[in-house]
């Protein structure tokens, strides 16, 4: 009698072993790049949202008169994207708390009510720091995500 | 004793926005004489409620809380006097710094 017994059902445990693990490796694999692609989309729509900001930002404070309607649409905006760093999959993500920060900041600390506003010209120191605020977030965000996923 | 507590979008506005009441009547300046002075000047505390609103803008809150600074109150008692809640961690830090930075705004 070898080191298996006669009895098949026994015999066949070593392969059977094989086949759970291989089943189990490639589960793990395939919920792994699944996640990784769900956040990787969650990302892409952050970003496209944080862009749409930058870009309403710009068009407001290089409006020839104060955009009551955008101003009122980029403060929405800017809560709902820090809202969403919140949320998964952004709750696992390092996000410094002061980028949020910046980014209201840089859009709505300097010429941003009515009895004060002038349109911005390209070289505008505001429109550098919403540059800035926004690339920073992107940036770090990007980070993060090849920290977790890559 | 119960701590007085307000709601921004409920007792104020649910849009607030602008630095001065020439701005618009739901102004940084507004909600200061409204509610923040009041209490400085009765020495009594408050909590201020900040979710529910559609966002805020710096310059609201910069004059709100920064300009109770600029009234004469020390920011420590500033500090002291409001319980600020929001989910938005980034928000009360921003309103702390204003008060730190009253008497010299950027």
């Amino acid at each position: 009698m070898g080191i298996w017994p006669d009895n098949p059902f026994l015999a066949q445990i070593p392969t059977w072993l094989i086949v759970v693990t291989g089943w189990y490796v490639v589960h793990r694999l395939t919920l792994k790049r699944d996640e990784r692609k769900e956040a990787r989309e969650r990302v892409d729509v952050f970003l496209s949202l944080l862009r749409n900001i930058e870009d309403k930002a710009i068009l407001f404070h290089q409006s020839e008169v104060f955009r009551g309607d955008i101003a009122r649409a980029l403060r929405f905006d800017i809560q709902r994207a820090i809202g969403r760093l919140k949320r998964h999959p952004f709750a696992k993500f390092k996000i410094d708390p002061n980028l949020s920060r910046e980014l209201r900041h840089a859009i709505t600390y300097r010429n941003f009510e009515p009895s004060k506003f002038v349109t911005q010209f390209e070289q505008s120191s505001i429109l550098s720091d919403i540059a800035n605020a926004v690339d920073d977030i992107e940036e770090q965000m990007e980070r993060e995500y090849e920290k977790i996923y890559l | 004793m119960t701590q007085s507590r307000i709601n921004v979008a409920r007792d104020f506005s649910k849009y607030p926005a602008g630095r001065f009441t020439a701005d618009g009547p739901a102004s940084g300046q507004a909600f200061r004489e409204i509610f923040l002075l009041p209490t400085l000047r009765d020495g009594k505390s408050l909590i201020i409620e900040l979710d529910g609103t559609r966002g805020y803008g710096s310059s609201f809150l910069e004059e709100a809380f920064g300009g109770a600074v600029r009234e004469g109150y020390d920011p420590e008692i500033v500090k002291r006097s409001f319980e600020l809640k929001s989910a938005d961690d980034s928000l009360i830090e921003e309103i702390h710094d204003y008060i730190d930075h009253g008497r010299s705004p950027e």
